[in-house]
């Protein structure tokens, strides 16, 4: 058997080449990057209210088809008003957290750093609690949205000296901005009433059980805004990532595009937690998942956060809101599921890309 | 510090610890021995000094109770009140000294050094379980026996009621207020009881939290079913619907097809918000328009969270509330207000409203 000589070495190779898109890898990725689509259908099929799948079928056939089938109006309410924004929002705060983590732990070269490394959890916490119990004028999502972003920008501040941020410095401003809207919190907590405690844990445990088109619409431009521009510029956290002083060598301005991913990653995750709450581990463990199987290069890691966080947060809310009969918080099936599998994965294989 | 040590050793002189002692199924022995065993809400015993004269009530619900039977000089001391504005006055009205009383301003609970300060000889305090860190918090600190306050029927109710009387010797008035309450719940359920089943709506209750409602053991349960209506939840298949306060989604509640929705007081939200379809506290409830009780406009909520707390001797007056909704025809010549009235001035001595003495 006579094999083909390598270009580059002029020796013969011994392995046959593999075509790219039959390679594992290859296929993973594409699978992953349209994995958000079959989760979505599956999902529209799941839900407590007694809907058969055959009978679902014939109704999205007639909706979207001109097949003519006769239903009564609740099914509309149940597939269209309740699933589709439910399943979108899901996708949407998964996409937003999974890219917002990855790109924060690209930035603080850091792998346990989450999108609420600079108190954006606590900030939005905060001014949901706020909302919720002092001031019900204001909405729930806009306080915790407005608070998140309040949370950034005192944490960036603060750890802004002499023209520069450092890394250090950001991630200690954080953990003070952290403490400081936590221990805000506690006080509404201990002076309002049961019920409104209920809903501010409630809310921050992450639930979608309040999901509806307005909310996703309102909060799908930022989001995408944000993922956006971390997509396009996936390739500049390569560098990042190297190092502020191996980036500032190969001629980045490191202060600029730090502070361009900082903005664009806390917009997409500050616009997902005030219209989904605070979904634990998500932002932690999906770019994690992807790391490990594709490797540390952000050109890959990004679109695939993107997509692999929808499907994931989407599967989840599945289980949420499928399995019991009643809610459970997002946020508390995210931690179950996600950690032992995230701790089998750290065992099994090298903390992908990170040592 | 030495007040409080001091009102310690005076207490732990007088002052039995439940603990270990043989269970009984009421209470025993108050001439006899000048104290008297009682069994809180969670089952368990206490020993309190008979006739018991100095109470601390760290909820309210059982303080409104005690005050019904009587017991407005055996309080002394109040904890937290929940939109105290609201309140005060009529609290005022039936004890002149209640000012005074008060430990903490708000819906602030007071310390147990500000407790110890009222010398009480038993505190009540809400509680869901025997492991209460608050409950052992002032029995070992304070050597004072802690009542735990925990209803969820009417039973519990009207056995509180009882205990109460019997820890402060006013038995009578208390088997009194009983009776009141009994009388009046009648001319709700003597109408209702001949209801058939196709007559009955069946009720979605909806607490604050919009999706947690009254579970089948609970006592807005009991509540929908003497006023004249089904507890939607008899038909969930879920296993939660037991519980005292399960939470649906509104698949669940679609699924469910409530012909009566009936809302606990809610500050930021009205029927109207709901038959409406509007977007309040991130519920769109537009996604609700296809509910049998929208759809219909019969969508209701209590007026009054205090003049209507179940959770206390006014659970007549919530049932003739929600009676008159539930079934407007058959109650039509119950005046609310008038009814309202009356009881106040039964119970309680003052009239309502603006709680003038009778």
């Amino acid at each position: 058997m006579k094999f083909p000589e390598n270009e580059k070495t002029g020796y013969p190779d011994c392995r046959p080449e593999i075509p790219f898109y039959l390679e594992w890898r290859s296929l993973a990725f594409t699978g992953f990057l349209l994995l958000p689509i079959p989760v979505f259908f599956v999902s529209i099929f799941l839900g407590t209210y007694p809907l058969s799948p055959p009978e679902l079928l014939r109704v999205l056939l007639s909706h979207f088809t001109a097949y003519e089938y006769s239903y009564p109006s609740v099914y509309d309410t149940v597939i269209f008003n309740i699933r589709f924004p439910r399943v979108l929002l899901a996708m949407m705060a998964g996409a937003a957290l999974s890219t917002s983590g990855a790109t924060f732990q690209g930035i603080f070269r850091n792998p346990l750093v989450s999108p609420y490394i600079l108190g954006l959890s606590s900030g939005a916490a905060f001014g949901a609690a706020l909302s919720i119990a002092v001031i019900p004028e204001l909405p729930v999502q806009a306080g915790a949205f407005i608070f998140s972003l309040v949370a950034l920008g005192f944490s960036y501040v603060m750890a802004r000296t002499g023209g520069q941020t450092s890394t250090v410095a950001l991630v200690l401003s954080g953990v003070i901005t952290s403490s400081v809207f936590a221990a805000l919190l506690s006080i509404i907590q201990f002076t309002t009433d049961e019920k409104a405690v209920q809903s501010i844990v409630y809310w921050t445990l992450g639930c979608l059980h309040t999901s509806h088109w307005t909310k996703f619409l309102d909060s799908f431009p930022l989001v995408a805004a944000g993922c956006l521009i971390i997509y396009l510029l996936r390739w500049k956290l390569n560098v990042l990532a190297l190092g502020e002083e191996e980036a500032k060598a190969v001629g980045m301005n490191v202060e600029l595009y730090k502070a361009i991913f900082l903005i664009a990653a806390s917009l997409a995750a500050s616009a997902a937690v005030a219209v989904a709450g605070i979904i634990g581990l998500l932002g932690l463990i999906v770019p994690h998942i992807l790391r490990m199987i594709f490797g540390p290069d952000h050109r890959k890691v990004i679109p695939l956060s993107i997509t692999f966080g929808a499907a994931f947060l989407a599967l989840v809310d599945d289980v949420a809101r499928s399995t019991f009969g009643f809610e459970i918080p997002v946020g508390i099936i995210t931690t179950l599921l996600g950690a032992p599998f995230f701790l089998y994965l750290l065992r099994t294989t090298k903390i992908g890309g990170w040592e | 510090m030495a007040v409080i040590l001091l009102t310690s050793v005076v207490l732990s002189g007088c002052v039995g610890n439940s603990a270990g002692e043989e269970k009984t199924d009421e209470s025993f022995g108050p001439a006899e021995t000048g104290k008297i065993t009682v069994t809180d809400d969670l089952g368990r015993e206490i020993t309190v000094p008979y006739p018991c004269e100095r109470t601390v009530f760290l909820v309210e619900n059982a303080m409104n109770s005690m005050y019904a039977v009587g017991g407005a000089d055996e309080i002394s001391g109040i904890g937290a009140v929940w939109y105290e504005d609201t309140k005060a006055p009529f609290f005022r009205a039936i004890d002149p000294s209640y000012d005074e009383k008060r430990l903490s301003e708000g819906s602030e609970q007071p310390g147990t050094e500000t407790i110890a300060t009222a010398d009480p000889q038993v505190v009540f305090l809400w509680a869901s379980d025997w492991g209460s860190e608050d409950i052992k918090a002032i029995e070992e600190t304070l050597n004072i026996p802690v009542y735990g306050v925990y209803i969820d029927s009417l039973d519990d109710l009207q056995r509180q009621m009882k205990t109460l009387s019997k820890l402060i010797g006013k038995e009578e008035r208390g088997e009194e207020v009983i009776e009141l309450m009994n009388e009046s719940m009648e001319k709700v359920t003597d109408v209702t009881g001949a209801l058939s089943p196709e007559e009955k709506p069946t009720v979605y209750w909806m607490w604050g939290d919009v999706y947690g409602t009254a579970g089948l053991n609970s006592t807005a349960n009991a509540l929908i079913e003497r006023s004249g209506g089904v507890n939607v939840l008899n038909s969930w298949t879920n296993e939660t619907k037991n519980v005292e306060h399960p939470v649906l989604n509104l698949e669940a509640l679609l699924a469910l097809n409530p012909e009566v929705i009936y809302m606990w007081n809610n500050e930021n939200l009205d029927p109207v918000n709901i038959t409406s379809g509007d977007t309040m506290d991130g519920i769109d409830f537009s996604t609700w328009n296809e509910i049998s009780a929208v759809k219909n406009g019969r969508v209701y909520e209590i007026s009054d969270p205090f003049v209507y707390d179940f959770h206390s001797p006014r659970l007549p007056l919530a049932m003739i509330h929600v009676a008159k909704d539930l079934h407007p025809d058959k109650f039509a010549a119950l005046n609310l207000t008038a009814e309202t009235d009356q009881y106040y001035v039964d119970v309680y001595g003052v009239h309502y409203p603006g709680f003038e003495p009778a």
